[in-house]
C-alpha cells in the first residue's frame, strides 16, 4: 500500500483513459501526458492499462507500507528517498516505511508516479482514471487527500533487478515541445494563420488549453459535432482552444485540426506563459509517429527486462 | 441520399458529415449509420458517436489506420441498400416531472402564458434525443414548441441541481448532474439520468424518444 502522507494541491489517479463511453458523453480522461505514464508503466513491468498518480502544482509525500517497485517521470521536480535525489525514468525499490518526497513540479506541469502492479482502485466504465468534473473514477472520484491509502496491485515480478539504471535518453518521452504538430481538418482550414507563435494561457487545465497571441480569423459556431482530445477549436472571439483529456465529447466551435497523438502529452506539459508554434502534418505522418512511440515503449519494456 | 463528407479528427478519429440542417432526417441518418458502423464490428474501432448531422468514429491507430478505416467506412455507408432495412423501433422513455422549476414564473412572464399552459405544451411533445454531451449523460432533446423557445439566461447559474428539467431555444434537457448551466429551469425529476456505477451509465441514447409526464402529487 501507499499512504498519501502529505497530498499536493493536485493529484489524481489516471490511466490510459476510457474507451467505449463517448456516445454517453463520458470524456476519455486519463493521463495528460500519456507517453510519460506509458514509459513508467513499461519501466516497472506494468501493462499499458495500469494506473498511476498524476501530480501537479505543489509538493507532498508518499509513504510505503510494504515493499514496492516504483518510478517517476514527466515534469521535473526534486524527488527524494532517504534524502537522496531520485532520477526520472529509473525504477527504485521502496521498503516498508520509506517516504518519498516529491517537490513542486517546475519544468513541466504533470509529474507521474507509477508503482509495480499499478495503483488499484475500482474500474469505472472500463478505466481507473479520475474524471473530476463528474466525481467518478480513480480514488473516490476526487483529488487525493492527505491520509488516503492507495492499494497497489500485485506486481508481475518479472524484473530480475529491483533497481534499474536510468532509462537512456533516447527511450524517454520528450518533456516539452516548442513545435506541436497537427492534422488539418480539411483543405479550407485556416492553417496559414494557425502556425503561431502562441502563448499558453493561464486558463489552461485538463479540459483544454487556451492559446493566446494572434487573432485567428474563421472562428465561429457550428452544429455540435463529436470531438476528442487534441482538437483545435476556433471560437467566434478569435482565440484558439486545444481540447485536452477531460474535454466534453461534442463541441460547437469550428474545428481547425487536431494535435497528433504523439505530441499531445508534450503539449500538456507546457506551462502557462510558454510559447509554441503549430505545424500541419499529414495523417500519414501522424500515424508513423504513433507507431514510432509504440515502438519506443516496446523497447523500454525490453530494456527494463534486460 | 448523398455520400457523407469524411474528415480526419487527428490520427485516431474520423468524422462523417451528412449535411448541415438540424432535424429528424439527418439525425435519423446519423443514428442509422452509427448503428451500421457499430454492427460491422471493425477491429480497432472503440467508439461510434452520432451527433445532429454527423458521426464520430474513434479508433486505435495501432490496430487500424485512418486511411484503412476511411476506405472501410466508405464501402459501408455508400451501400444504398443498408438504410432501407427495418430500423429498430426507438426506445420511448416516460419521465415524470414535477413542474416546480425556479424559472417557471419567469418563463411564464417571458412567453406571456400561464404556467399551466407551459406545462401542457412541454409535456405534450414526444421528444427525440439529438445528441449527448456537455457533461456525461446530458441529452439534448428536440424539438421544443416554438412558443416556449427562449434564449439562454443572461447570467448562467454556477450550479444547476441534478435532475433539473430545463429549456433553451428549441431544446429541452434534464441535467444529469449538478453543473453550471444557463438554461431555464421549469421542473425536476427523480429519474437518474446518469449513474457511473450502473450497467448502462446513461439512461438515454441518441435516437431515443422521451415523453415528460406531469407528476401529479
Amino acid at each position: 500500500m501507499i499512504i498519501v502522507q502529505r497530498a499536493p494541491a493536485y493529484a489524481t489517479i489516471q490511466d490510459s483513459g476510457r474507451r467505449g463511453f463517448l456516445a454517453s458523453g463520458v470524456p476519455r480522461a486519463g493521463a495528460m501526458d500519456r507517453p510519460a505514464l506509458d514509459t513508467l508503466n513499461a519501466l516497472v513491468g506494468n501493462d499499458s492499462r495500469a494506473a498511476g498518480i498524476e501530480w501537479a502544482l505543489t509538493d507532498g509525500e508518499l509513504r510505503f507500507s510494504g515493499h514496492a517497485t516504483f518510478a517517476i517521470g514527466g515534469a521535473d521536480a526534486l524527488v527524494t528517498l532517504h534524502d537522496g535525489a531520485l532520477e526520472h525514468y529509473r525504477a527504485y525499490h521502496a521498503a516498508d516505511g520509506d517516504v518519498v518526497r516529491i517537490g513542486a513540479p517546475g519544468n513541466g506541469r504533470f509529474l507521474y508516479f507509477a508503482a509495480g502492479g499499478g495503483i488499484d482502485c475500482p474500474v469505472v466504465m472500463g478505466s481507473r482514471s479520475t474524471y473530476l468534473p463528474g466525481g467518478f473514477g480513480g480514488f473516490e472520484g476526487r483529488r487525493l487527500k492527505s491520509g488516503d491509502v492507495l492499494s497497489v496491485a500485485a506486481g508481475t515480478r518479472r524484473r530480475r533487478h529491483q533497481v534499474s539504471d536510468a532509462l537512456p535518453a533516447d527511450l524517454r518521452p520528450p518533456l516539452q515541445l516548442n513545435r506541436v504538430r497537427f492534422v488539418r481538418r480539411d483543405a479550407s482550414s485556416p492553417t496559414h494563420s494557425l502556425t503561431g507563435p502562441f502563448t499558453i494561457s493561464a486558463a489552461s487545465d485538463r479540459t483544454g488549453y487556451r492559446l493566446a497571441g494572434g487573432r485567428i480569423d474563421g472562428g465561429g459556431s457550428i452544429i455540435s459535432e463529436p470531438v476528442c482530445p487534441g482538437v483545435i477549436q476556433l471560437p467566434p472571439g478569435g482565440e484558439v482552444i486545444v481540447l485536452m483529456a477531460d474535454a466534453p465529447t461534442i463541441g460547437g466551435y469550428r474545428i481547425a485540426g487536431t494535435v497528433i497523438t504523439a505530441d499531445l502529452g508534450a503539449l500538456a506539459q507546457r506551462v502557462p506563459g510558454s510559447e509554441i508554434t503549430l505545424e500541419p502534418v499529414t495523417v500519414g505522418e501522424a500515424q508513423r509517429e504513433v507507431e514510432a512511440r509504440a515502438d519506443v515503449i516496446a523497447r523500454v519494456r525490453e530494456w527494463s527486462l534486460g | 441520399m448523398t455520400a457523407p463528407v469524411v474528415s480526419p479528427l487527428g490520427d485516431s478519429a474520423l468524422t462523417l458529415n451528412f449535411g448541415d440542417t438540424i432535424g429528424e432526417a439527418l439525425s435519423a441518418r446519423a443514428v442509422a449509420e452509427a448503428d451500421r458502423i457499430r454492427t460491422a464490428g471493425i477491429g480497432g474501432v472503440t467508439d461510434v458517436v452520432p451527433s445532429y448531422t454527423s458521426v464520430g468514429v474513434y479508433f486505435d491507430p495501432l490496430t487500424i489506420t485512418s486511411v484503412d478505416l476511411r476506405a472501410r467506412l466508405r464501402s459501408l455507408v455508400d451501400d444504398p441498400a443498408h438504410l432501407s432495412g427495418d430500423m429498430p423501433e426507438p426506445r420511448l422513455h416516460r419521465i415524470p416531472v414535477n413542474y416546480d422549476g425556479e424559472d417557471l414564473t419567469d418563463v411564464a412572464r417571458l412567453t406571456g402564458m400561464p404556467t399551466e399552459e407551459i406545462v401542457r405544451i412541454h409535456s405534450a411533445v414526444e421528444y427525440r434525443v439529438f445528441v449527448i454531451g456537455f457533461v456525461p449523460g446530458f441529452a439534448y432533446l428536440g424539438t421544443l414548441d416554438e412558443r416556449l423557445a427562449l434564449p439562454r439566461r443572461d447570467t448562467p447559474r454556477k450550479r444547476v441541481p441534478s435532475g433539473s428539467v430545463a429549456i433553451a431555444d428549441r431544446q429541452t434537457a434534464v441535467y444529469p448532474s449538478a453543473t453550471p448551466g444557463g438554461w431555464h429551469l421549469i421542473g425536476t425529476t427523480s429519474v437518474p439520468m446518469f449513474d457511473p456505477l450502473r450497467h448502462e451509465a446513461a439512461l438515454l441514447n441518441v435516437g431515443d424518444r422521451v415523453k415528460f409526464e406531469p407528476d401529479v402529487r
